[in-house]
């Protein structure tokens, strides 16, 4: 009995534990203490050392042996998921090698991924010139697209309303920004 | 007598409309065969030449040339009633030629299609910086899905006490 409960207890610590979606062995090769801003300002100095990224996708292009994400630098929390709205330190760019779908890793798209800083390179964007830092990346986890799902609110109501009142409900200010009429 | 008649006239209408929206037809349904997968076909175009096939997708370019067109389309598995689940899962993109114009306004970036038409190849076509090899079918049907619709717009036959309300 005694046993039961524990392996339970047990269990739940585990499942309840969020996880990275670097994979631990992966994130064990990390210099995690590595900030963007460092190797943004001098990429070349740390070419060979290994880190954690993500961000959002600005454009995905297939080159002769692989295939190059540009991407807006975010912030990542404990799972490795790109947060922080605005907040950004600059751009960088994931090469892997294969092909990627440029329309599943599409524009506003989060990815997180994990490799070596190969170099830099330097491109225009708009009429600046902008340093990019490479990332050759080993695993890359594209995060999946939340979409804006509108739920009827009178889906889990227990009555059915006929048409009028379900509509005048509606165009209460209560159910505020997505309007439906 | 009357009543009885109406009745059955009623519940008879009132069956009607339950009838399921048919994106292709019958025929091309037992023509098309089940067992050509998307996967192989990427890989090996040639293999299934003169085959049909029920491929879906979204919309990722429209080409028109003096007389034809052909679509680009990213290939998506498809669900209930051959339409294209959206996601990320995708085994790559395939063109579809057409005998006509294809109006770019209709056939826009995006939208879910459904085609059914036979295997004429492979076809190679710069992508970015590479060469891609694309299947090629030929139309022999399509269906354009509705914007913005999750499924067919189908009558949800219920009955119930309105515990979980009407959708």
């Amino acid at each position: 009995m005694k046993t039961h409960i524990k392996i339970l207890f047990f269990g739940f610590l585990l499942l309840s534990g969020c996880t990275h979606v670097i994979s631990e062995q992966v994130l064990s090769t990390v210099d995690r203490n590595l900030g963007f801003m460092q190797v943004f300002e001098s990429p070349d100095t740390y070419i060979g050392r290994r880190v954690v990224w993500g961000g959002e996708i600005v454009k995905t292009h297939n080159i002769p042996g692989g295939a190059e994400i540009e991407i807006i630098q975010k912030n990542l929390d404990s799972t490795g998921e790109p947060y922080g709205g605005d907040q950004t330190a600059g751009r960088f760019i994931f090469f892997k090698k294969g092909y990627l779908e440029s329309e599943v890793f599409s524009k506003g798209r989060k990815v997180t991924g994990a490799g070596v800083i190969t170099g830099s390179q330097v491109r225009r964007v708009e009429d600046q010139e902008y340093r990019f830092p490479v990332i050759e990346v080993e695993e890359l986890h594209l995060w999946e697209e939340v979409p804006a799902v509108y739920y009827d609110p009178f889906y889990w109501d227990p009555f059915w309303y006929p048409y009028p009142y379900r509509y005048r409900y509606f165009r209460r200010p209560y159910w505020g920004y997505p309007y439906y009429w | 007598m009357k009543n009885h008649f109406l009745f059955a006239l009623l519940l008879l209408l009132s069956l009607f409309p339950l009838g399921c929206t048919q994106v292709i037809s019958k025929q091309a349904i037992s023509e098309s065969e089940s067992n050509v997968y998307f996967q192989d076909l990427v890989r090996n175009p040639e293999k299934y030449l003169g085959r049909k096939v029920i491929l879906g997708g979204t919309i990722v370019a429209v080409h028109n040339g003096p007389q034809e067109g052909h679509l680009e389309i990213l290939q998506r598995p498809l669900g209930y009633q051959y339409e294209p689940e959206l996601g990320d899962r995708t085994d790559g993109r395939f063109l579809v030629m057409y005998p006509h114009f294809i109006d770019p306004e209709v056939y826009r970036k995006d939208r879910k299609i459904t085609v059914a038409g036979e295997v004429l190849g492979g076809r190679n076509q710069p992508l970015d910086q590479i060469s891609y090899r694309y299947p090629v079918i030929s139309m022999k049907e399509n269906y354009l899905w509705p914007e913005n619709s999750y499924s067919i717009p189908q009558s949800r036959f219920s009955i119930g006490l309105g515990f979980f309300g009407t959708y």
